[in-house]
């Protein structure tokens, strides 16, 4: 299955929004980069490298990595290199973390991943991807 | 800036799947999301370090554990509880490495229905003929225990267990519980063997009863769910349970996550995912709400 049609079956609250993984692939070029796509609830879809050894997402002004939903907290996650690994973990928020619909403290994450924190949906895509398609 | 999200205090167990495989590990692209690594579960509450099994994915705890304590002098203590010693459940041990510290101390405790002790079993993996490092010469101390008693009690977390019925050898399942919240580890346990036709009704209920009032209300049902229903048949008597068996039975226990474990060596990333997909769709035609996930390596719940 496409991964598009991946995402719109395993993600109902999210139907309208139909993403091509042509696009998110080729926008991946250095060795071990990850990008996420956020689809923040009301406001529309964008797309964030992640480059920093630590990313902490929130709604608080300070965060690398900022989401404007009133169902994030202040300071709801952080995802931070671990080896050649990204692992995110909850900052002990009020609507839960979840990976793939499960409820998690703390995960190492894999491409595809759907990320949930509170209406906030984030995909997770890692770089290797674009290798196997450039192969 | 934000606190730390792990959880250090006593009210939570905080549960990790380090392997989740069944049998033998598996290492390759099409294993990686779930995992490659024979069965381990570490449980930790606060300080108190609980480990389901030494499967492969003891390792990764270790290495873990031990970056954690660099120049610490502060003992660390583990206790590991074995369902079995099969090959995959086992075979983790030698590379644990808080064996190789002095400051740890492992507490190792399994079934006393054992023919030979468990002490000889453990001891038998780690003669030179298989690994070059023999039991008595860790630099750990390390204390084997067959369990005597019904229940175990490390600080305010008290384990209680169960020998299991159908699982060649035999096995242990195990139950966690912490001010009224339960982790139940039944793996490596064939619960289709309750619907055979030799056994009778009077033993299929009595099996049930049990089964299903240890697992019962559980906030996690970690579990053997190694084959389809479809490949069951032809694995019948090795000792693995099939997914929708599982399933139903947890429902009826009313089990508020099932983690499905020991996943088969030769099941795909791509293959559980689907297999996911119809598990959803099984519990939400019974018009239930517990949650299904099929557990995989690096992913760690707060219970």
């Amino acid at each position: 299955m496409a991964l598009k049609e991946q995402i719109s079956a395993s993600d109902p609250l999210s139907s309208t929004i139909l993403i091509s993984e042509k696009p998110v692939v080729e926008e991946l070029h250095s060795k071990g980069s990850a990008v996420f796509k956020v689809y923040p609830g009301s406001s529309r879809e964008k797309t964030v490298r992640i480059t920093l050894p630590e990313t902490i997402i929130g709604r608080a002004g300070e965060c690398h990595f900022r989401l404007d939903v009133p169902s994030v907290s202040r300071f709801h996650a952080r995802v931070f290199a671990r080896g050649h690994e990204y692992v995110i973990e909850d900052l002990g928020s009020t609507n839960g973390t979840f990976v793939n619909g499960v409820q998690v403290l703390r995960c190492v994450l894999r491409h595809s991943d759907q990320i949930q924190l509170g209406q906030a949906k984030i995909y997770f895509f890692e770089e290797r991807a674009c290798h196997r398609k450039a192969v | 800036m934000p606190q730390e999200g792990s959880v250090k205090d006593r009210q939570t167990m905080e549960v990790t799947f380090w392997g989740t495989r069944g049998s033998i590990s598996t290492p390759g692209r099409g294993t990686e999301k779930y995992g490659g690594n024979t069965p381990c579960v570490s449980v930790t509450v606060g300080d108190i370090q609980i480990i389901l099994d030494a499967g492969t994915g003891i390792r990764n705890l270790g290495l873990e554990v031990d970056g954690e304590s660099i120049g610490k002098e502060k003992i660390s203590r583990f206790h590991l509880f074995l369902s079995h010693t099969h090959w995959d459940h086992i075979q983790g041990l030698p590379f644990f490495q808080p064996l190789y510290e002095p400051h740890a101390h492992l507490t190792v405790y399994g079934s006393r229905k054992k023919g030979r002790f468990l002490s000889s079993i453990l001891k038998g993996q780690m003669d030179v003929d298989y690994f070059p490092i023999g039991l008595s010469e860790l630099a750990a101390t390390l204390d084997i225990q067959e369990i005597s008693s019904r229940v175990i009690r490390l600080g305010p977390v008290m384990v209680d267990w169960e020998e299991q019925s159908f699982h060649p050898g035999g096995s242990v399942r195990y139950r966690l519980s912490l001010n009224g919240k339960k982790i139940v580890y039944a793996t490596d346990v064939e619960l289709d063997r309750l619907y055979e036709p030799t056994i009778s009704k009077r033993e299929r209920e009595a099996h049930l009863k049990r089964y299903i009032k240890f697992v019962e209300n559980a906030d996690i049902l970690i579990a053997d769910g190694q084959y389809t229903e479809e490949e069951y048949p032809k694995k019948a008597g090795w000792g693995h349970t099939s997914i929708p068996v599982l399933i139903d039975l947890a429902l009826q226990a009313q089990v508020r996550q099932l983690a499905i474990f020991h996943h088969d060596p030769r099941r795909l990333d791509a293959e559980i995912d689907d297999l996911w997909r119809m598990g959803l769709e099984r519990i939400k035609a019974k018009g239930s709400h517990m949650t299904l996930f099929w557990a995989r390596e690096g992913m760690t719940l707060a219970i």
